[in-house]
């Protein structure tokens, strides 16, 4: 009699853990596929009511650097019938000799292939892992396409901000996770554990869970296209909601009590103990995604981040805490915070560091004020030259407050400072590159001000500048990218005027943006470009060393996706969107409203400063702002 | 380098075993470090705007490599029985890393400036007799590095290398190179190394082999 390994009967197959070493000898950073840090968790797999993988798709230095990675795993962890491991993409080296070796992926824990798990979950960042996703699976030997996928396969599910427009990767995924997944998390789980006992058959559990709030199941959506490509009408099939509303978590203070980071063996990107004291941001950039999905701020209480720290620092011996938010500087008792943490800090030498810095001279003192690290510099993001150009994209920063912000940072000693631009943006016209320039210049004659002689010599000025992609569910969902040939002419012409030896000019790659901007807006007909750019060897597509711009060029080719039409078009106004089946809470009309203010160049204040705008998520949470 | 004249040093052998040995050594101090601060060690901090603690190793080892030899030197705030820096850190190690021994004491020198010789253990798979490998005490460039070799044959065509070789005089013995040379001497030879284990580190003066930890004062 064969036994099959279906959810069900996964319990009593004889799991054993696969031998790694003959793998890790022949590679590079090996202590990245070991586990065992301190504060990871050993569960026996067979002996838990459900179990699941929590999968990253990039390297564990950069996985491990991600709080949605620590934060479910305490949440499922702490759970006690439930059991969650990890596992990250291998660098190529090491899926070389997995492929010669004929070896699974398997997870850090306990080293079992990654198919013996009842749920495998995907945390997406961005859209230019997407490749590593399908590599992943197939690493795992797993079928990339949900159809192929038989009983004896994990569910796959994904969640994180990658997936508010779900629509490219919904064949290969069972169902999305919309929002913030603290609790939704322990609900599926619970489900899977009651239904699997009870004999239910995989689709009919994805179709229970499919019930949960924010959950999104793409089987049950059809999409219908005009001769021209666009979207014509969405289907939902079944009692299925028209559209899936994201999840709001509130409740940080409940998991904070039990929270216990795992500390990497290994140097990772940030290695540090980090501190989510918000969530979301309220400011309503109009180009930033962010911004669109995670409304409305949650403030974390002070007293508890303070005892978070104060556990978290006792039970991981971090050296360094990270102050993380989308705008840290906003937190409303920041100052209280950070005058409380130095107390207690000032006899463990442990250092703050404070991301995310608002561009203006407050920033500044915040950062005197915990002596951030001088070595490596602050970073503001300006994002554009021109005041006008800052109302399209409602920065609420001026030009003032640029200078006086430079102006501090270099008069407090630091030498060293980051500036984000954004270029392509909507509107832009030759004084907004030219505005550019000129901040830039500015800012060197502040440094060359302020900054001592004998230091002078240390003095660098870094300058970031990205094309603008817009994404979905934000006020520019309706605007073309501009071609990579303007973008790279714009590129030229900025290099051209910025020749100081100060100046280190980073640029981002333009047609990377571009595909990214495909697959940020793509529809479920863009899957089939996704699957063949991994097919033709496509991974790490976000390494710029990596990334291979003609290969996914064929791939769209062969899909018979037109990049411009998703990339470069302007959308109609009523036009549906593919991602029209998933809601932030935002209404469309209010970001119509916003997308047609930027055209005219009219900014819209932050509702934390004078009361509710009606943006929409005032209909499914009650925001709790203080003006 | 950090001159520790007058300051209190704790100076301890440790291990680095298992899948630790897969940690790079700047990896390994890290995980020192976090460890003393989870312990509550009392460590001593520089003064300036960006306090640093210091933590001195010799010779880092390479990843992948075994040793129950390693040395660190930390400095400390204040004195504390060896035995209690022992337990405390033990505490919060991870298996493959243990505190082997701790003493308190004071050095002008670093452990890097005091330690000028290692004793390793090497073992090797081979398909050839232990004869062939008594060429290599021949060879002018292993006479220089190697020292007191001992060669032991386990009967599954294992053997085992005992050694002492110069460290840190830019004259060190590399591993590979050497296995390199034992596959040349013959061409059928095949060595394959299986392990390297670092014994031990020393101060050679002479004849004589002086632990680190007699260095202290
Ligand atoms: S509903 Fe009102 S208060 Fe809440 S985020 Fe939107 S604008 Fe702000």
């Amino acid at each position: 009699m064969v036994i099959k390994n279906t959810l069900k009967n996964k319990s009593k197959m004889n799991l054993k853990p696969i031998n790694i070493y003959p793998l890790i000898n022949k590679v590079r950073k090996p202590a990245q596929y070991i586990g065992g840090e301190l504060n990871c968790v050993h569960k026996d797999i067979k002996k838990c009511k459900a179990s699941m993988i929590l999968a990253f798709p990039d390297l564990y230095e950069i996985g491990m650097s991600s709080m949605a990675i620590h934060i479910l795993y305490n949440i499922i962890n702490n759970h006690p019938g439930f059991v969650v491991e990890r596992v990250f993409s291998p660098w190529l080296d090491m899926e070389e000799q997995m492929r010669t070796l004929n070896i699974p992926l398997f997870s850090l824990e306990s080293r079992l292939p990654i198919k013996e798990f009842d749920i495998l979950g995907f945390s997406i960042q961005h859209e230019l892992c997407f490749t590593n996703i399908l590599n992943m699976l197939n690493l795992a030997k797993i079928p990339i396409n949900s159809k192929d996928r038989g009983e004896e396969y994990p569910i796959i599910i994904a969640g994180g901000p990658g997936v508010f427009n779900p629509e490219p990767m919904s064949p290969f995924i069972d169902f999305f996770v919309i929002g913030d997944g603290e609790k939704v998390v322990i609900e599926i789980l619970k489900k899977v554990a009651k239904l699997k006992n009870k004999g239910f058959k995989k689709t009919e559990i994805i179709k229970e869970i499919g019930q949960i709030d924010g959950i999104y199941v793409p089987e049950y959506y059809d999409f219908i296209y005009e001769t021209d490509g666009r979207l014509k009408e969405i289907n939902v099939k079944n009692s299925f909601p028209k559209k899936v509303v994201k999840n709001i978590y509130t409740d940080f203070d409940n998991y904070n009590k039990s929270m216990k980071l795992i500390v990497p063996n290994t140097k990772i990107v940030h290695d540090r103990f980090g501190v989510e004291i918000m969530r979301g941001c309220s400011r309503g950039c109009r180009f930033c995604l962010a911004g669109s999905i995670y409304k409305p701020v949650r403030e974390q209480n002070t007293k508890s981040i303070l005892k978070l720290i104060k556990d978290g620092l006792a039970n991981t011996g971090y050296g360094e805490i990270s102050l993380s938010s989308l705008s840290s500087t906003d937190y409303s008792q920041i100052d209280y915070l950070l005058k409380n943490l130095r107390r207690n800090l000032s006899d463990s030498h442990v250092a703050i560091s404070l991301p995310s810095l608002r561009c203006d001279s407050f920033s500044v003192k915040l950062a005197n004020l915990i002596g951030q690290e001088r070595k490596t510099g602050l970073t503001f993001a300006p994002e554009t030259g021109t005041q006008r150009l800052r109302d399209v994209i409602n920065k609420d920063i001026k030009d003032e407050d640029i200078f006086e912000c430079i102006r501090a940072v270099f008069s407090s000693g630091w030498e060293k400072i980051k500036l984000y631009f954004m270029i392509g943006l909507p509107t832009e016209k030759k004084e907004d590159l030219d505005g550019i320039v000129s901040i830039i210049n500015r800012v060197l004659k502040i440094a060359k001000y302020e900054v001592p002689k004998n230091k002078w010599h240390r003095v660098k000025i870094n300058i970031n500048i990205s094309p603008f992609c817009p994404k979905s569910h934000t006020p520019f969902q309706w605007v073309g990218q501009d071609l990579p040939e303007n973008l790279n002419r714009k590129i030229d012409y900025l290099r051209s005027k910025l020749k100081s030896k100060k100046i280190f000019l980073k640029i981002h790659d333009t047609k990377m943006s571009q595909v990214e901007a495909v697959l940020a807006r793509g529809d479920r007909r863009v899957s089939k470009a996704i699957e063949i750019a991994w097919e033709s060897g496509c991974k790490f597509d976000s390494w710029t060393e990596k990334f291979s711009y003609d290969r996914w060029t064929t791939a769209f080719k062969k899909a018979n996706i037109n990049i411009q039409f998703y990339a470069n078009r302007q959308r109609d106004d009523d036009e549906i969107f593919p991602w029209e089946t998933i809601s932030t809470g935002q209404y469309r009309k209010f970001l119509f409203n916003e997308y047609k203010k930027a055209l005219k160049g009219k900014t819209t204040p932050d509702c934390r400063f004078v009361g509710c705008i009606n943006c929409g998520l005032q209909e499914i949470i009650k925001c709790n702002i203080k003006i | 380098m950090v001159r520790n004249i007058n300051k209190i040093i704790m100076r301890f052998r440790f291990s680095k075993q298992n899948d630790i040995k897969y940690i790079s050594h700047l990896d390994l101090i890290t995980l020192l470090i976090r460890a003393l601060r989870r312990a509550k060690i009392p460590i001593h901090y520089s003064r300036g705007y960006h306090p640093k603690l210091k933590l001195s190793t010799a010779f880092a080892l390479k990843v992948g490599w075994e040793s129950i030899g390693e040395y660190a030197d930390i400095v400390l705030k204040k004195k504390l029985l060896p035995d209690l820096f022992k337990e405390r850190l033990n505490n919060q190690l991870p298996e493959g890393v243990e505190i082997l021994k701790a003493i308190c004491g004071s050095s002008s020198k670093s452990l890097s400036n005091q330690i000028n010789c290692a004793k390793y253990q090497i073992t090797l798979s081979h398909y050839h007799k232990k004869k062939e490998l008594e060429k290599i005490k021949k060879v002018q460039y292993f006479r220089e590095r190697l020292f007191n070799i001992k060669i032991r044959e386990l009967n599954n065509n294992i053997l085992i290398l005992n050694f002492l070789t110069p460290i840190g005089s830019g004259n060190d013995l590399d591993i590979n190179d050497f296995i390199k040379f034992l596959n040349s001497i013959k061409n059928e030879l095949r060595f394959i190394l299986k392990r390297v284990l670092r014994v031990n580190m020393y101060r050679k003066e002479g004849d004589f082999l002086l632990s680190p930890f007699s260095l202290l004062k």
